[in-house]
């Protein structure tokens, strides 16, 4: 059985890269009627990543991969993208990925619309969640973990459910998270959107 | 939670909103709390705390127009500003203002590359242009440029050469406040300035003659608070055709001299880029005997040290040297390296490292193993690959708290560059943790020793670099450890080592200590200040600098 914490050795990064600020203010803010989950960015290190990836394909969801280093992803593709008027970003990764695509995000206009925190643990226990989130969303989180999905097949839920919502909080960059006990594994889900 | 600027009633901040955003636009005035968090320093020291230093709210403008506009308004209303191309600098506060309260001048909107010169190697840049943006428009132009860049890049060539931020490739280039060349400033007036040749109007050679004639104001801008500037001239390495490294090791540990003096020979002849210096007995540090030498306080055995060393079979001191050039001109000049090092240091070993025809691969880049074994290199930021790897750290496990500096105030000394300051500067360090029974982290060690060695980042200079651990949940920064770091600072400063740069939080501190003739330099720099800027509105109290109207919160940031 896989461990939960398999990472990969070594790490894989960026190469060329582009301007992420869209050059003009107009395609920064985006009517929320129009939102759409166009991109998924999922650590490859992480199994679980890797599956909630392949489930969020079949609904047309542009999937990427990152490990160590998501700037060669964030210049390269996410961002001429949303210059483009690309507006919901969704990922699973390392708190890593979370930092630097979230500050990424902000420069472009986009905002956290949701953060959970996923603790993983090596000996088998159930996951802890920590969903920061509109009310409504998190209810919804909850309720499907409540009817037995696992906690990736909730966050398919929630997810669409997030971005078809009229009007959603934004949640503030929170602060940097602290190193993980021993055979434990924190996963971070999220989706950026515009600025509301 | 609303912060005001100090002495600034909410009525006012109000009719200074409006006005900003008549200045640059609705969207581009930022209050909310999500827009706010954006320009925390996620590492404070004194996050949530009453004292943390927050802005009131940011405005971005996209022209110089615009930048003179804010400032204008600034002054009709005495709210400071503290301007950040893209805020990103965490080492050093981030986007975080001296003065709680002030209003962020974010300057990502301003990100035209203006000219990129093949030929005369320059660029000329806005400041919200980042390294990744100039590499891309680089490779996108086939340009045979480089450039060098700090580690994470995600930074700006203007803010950080402005910060007198450092790189990894040759010498005159990874000094980036020397490496820029001509600047244009918006003054706390309105007024737009061009320093250098950029005062003459139809000059040509603003990217290639920094002087111009008469005082040189230029420098009043690098790490000062005297105006915003919103164009910056950077000098570009061209690109070579290969890139080789090798090693040069020592036995002993009074070989670190010999080797000095090999590496400033050949740095000072602009023939290596960053040497990069290390010990091969780090494994021996878990050897409770080695250990105990090599951190013993009053004086060190190096007879029973160099003992240790040999038992091991280890040299005690290594630089690796990094070449660029032709084939055949880093072959020579290798060859030359280890020649000098034999006749400097007879009983020293050279290795030979990697050969590579530039550009680098991926792979070549990821490979950390070399001929000679792993390499302490940024083989990423010697090649001028910008990426963001370094945060890949955050919220992992580690195994041993002494191996991850999760939070920190790092302290890159400046000191001689000689083999006599460092073991100075290891002496100093190793007798403070003892008399203090405190913590301090040093480059590659987890406490000062005799494995403390110096970074060669700047050409001229070695920076010696010191630190403190700190997690997240001990946060605010206790009294201890707030003692301790008074203390490293005073007794650098005893030794003439002074801080090369340092965060908002701590920049009063480090500029005490520059205190020549009475403080003969704050006095003349705050002269300046208050006829160049009268209402203070321009990022107060940065570099230590206080204008008339802030100069009550010396000595209070932060609390």
């Amino acid at each position: 059985m896989a461990n939960r914490r398999q990472f990969l050795g070594g790490s894989i990064a960026g190469t060329a890269l582009l301007s992420a600020f869209p050059a003009r203010a107009g395609t920064l803010l985006t009517d929320s009627a129009h939102k759409t989950l166009s991109h998924f960015v999922f650590d490859e290190r992480s199994i679980e990543a890797r599956q909630l990836a392949q489930d969020m394909k079949p609904i047309g969801v542009t999937t990427l991969e990152i490990q160590s280093d998501a700037s060669d992803v964030w210049y390269k593709k996410l961002a001429p993208r949303v210059q483009a008027g690309a507006n919901v970003i969704g990922g699973l990764t390392t708190a890593g990925g979370l930092f630097t695509l979230t500050r990424l995000g902000f420069d472009a206009g986009l905002r956290l619309a949701l953060h959970g925190q996923h603790r993983l643990f090596d000996d088998g226990r159930e996951a802890e969640h920590v969903l920061k989130t509109s009310a409504i969303v998190a209810r919804s989180f909850d309720a499907a973990l409540a009817s037995g999905l696992s906690w990736t097949s909730a966050l398919q839920v929630v997810f669409p459910d997030l971005v078809s919502q009229p009007t959603a909080d934004r949640v503030a960059l929170g602060d940097i998270s602290s190193p993980d006990a021993a055979r434990q594994t924190t996963l971070h889900s999220w989706i950026l959107m515009p600025r509301a | 939670m609303t912060i005001l600027p100090p002495n600034v009633s909410a009525e006012q901040f109000a009719s200074a909103l409006r006005a900003f955003e008549a200045a640059v636009g609705k969207d581009w005035v930022l209050t909310s709390e999500t827009d706010i968090a954006g320009y925390r320093d996620p590492w404070s020291m004194v996050r949530d705390q009453p004292g943390e230093l927050l802005p009131s709210a940011a405005v971005a403008p996209a022209t110089v127009e615009e930048v003179q506009a804010v400032v204008r308004v600034a002054n009709q209303f005495k709210v400071p500003l503290y301007a950040v191309s893209t805020g990103k600098n965490y080492s050093y506060g981030g986007a975080a203002p001296n003065v709680r309260g002030s209003v962020i001048v974010d300057l990502k909107r301003m990100k035209r590359i203006l000219e990129l010169n093949g030929d005369r190697n320059f660029a000329l840049v806005e400041p919200g242009v980042t390294y990744f943006d100039l590499y891309q428009e680089i490779q996108s132009r086939g340009l045979k440029l480089m450039i060098d860049n700090p580690d994470p890049a995600w930074g700006s060539p203007s803010g950080n050469s402005l910060e007198r931020g450092v790189g990894y490739t040759m010498g005159p280039y990874r000094d980036h406040a020397s490496s820029s060349c001509g600047l244009e400033v918006v003054l706390a007036s309105g007024e737009i300035m061009r320093t250098g040749m950029g005062a003459l109007p139809a000059a040509e050679t603003w990217q290639e003659y920094k002087h111009g004639f008469g005082p040189d104001p230029a420098g009043l801008f690098f790490q000062g608070n005297f105006g915003i500037v919103t164009k910056i001239g950077v000098r570009l390495m061209p690109l070579p055709e290969h890139y080789r490294t090798g090693k040069i090791t020592v036995p002993k540990r009074a070989d670190l001299g010999g080797l000095i003096k090999t590496v400033n020979y050949l740095a000072d002849l602009f023939m290596v880029g960053e040497p990069v210096f290390s010990s091969a007995l780090h494994p021996l540090m878990k050897n409770p005997e080695f250990f105990a030498e090599a951190t013993r306080p009053g004086e060190f055995n190096d007879e029973r040290l160099n003992a240790m060393a040999a038992a091991a079979n280890l040299p005690f001191y290594q630089v690796e040297l990094q070449f660029y050039g032709s084939d055949a001109t880093t072959l020579a000049n290798w060859e030359y390296a280890k020649d000098l090092a034999k006749r400097n240091i007879p009983g020293c070993s050279a290795l030979d490292g990697v050969s590579y025809t530039m550009p680098l691969t991926r792979e070549q880049i990821m490979d950390k193993n070399t001929p000679y074994g792993e390499s302490a290199i940024r083989r990423y930021a010697a090649v001028a690959t910008p990426n963001l790897t370094t945060f890949d750290f955050i919220g992992r496990h580690v195994e041993s708290p002494d191996d991850y500096v999760h939070l920190h105030y790092g302290m890159f000394t400046i000191v001689p560059r000689s083999a006599e300051s460092v073991f100075q500067v290891q002496r100093a360090w190793v007798d403070l943790v003892h008399e203090a029974n405190a913590t301090l982290v040093t480059e590659q060690t987890p406490r000062p020793s005799v494995l403390t060695l110096p970074l060669q980042w700047h050409q001229t200079c070695f920076f010696m670099w010191a630190g403190f651990p700190l997690t997240v949940s001990e946060r605010p920064m206790s009294e201890a450890l707030a003692d301790m770091l008074e203390r490293v600072l005073t007794v650098n400063a005893k030794n003439g080592w002074g801080e090369y740069r340092s965060e908002p939080l701590l920049q009063d501190m480090v500029a005490a200590h520059y205190n020549f003739n009475n403080h003969a330099l704050r006095r003349f720099n705050e002269a300046l200040k208050d006829a160049v800027d009268p209402n203070g509105i321009l990022s107060p109290g940065r570099g230590g600098i206080w204008p008339k109207a802030f100069r009550s919160l010396r000595g209070k940031v932060g609390s």
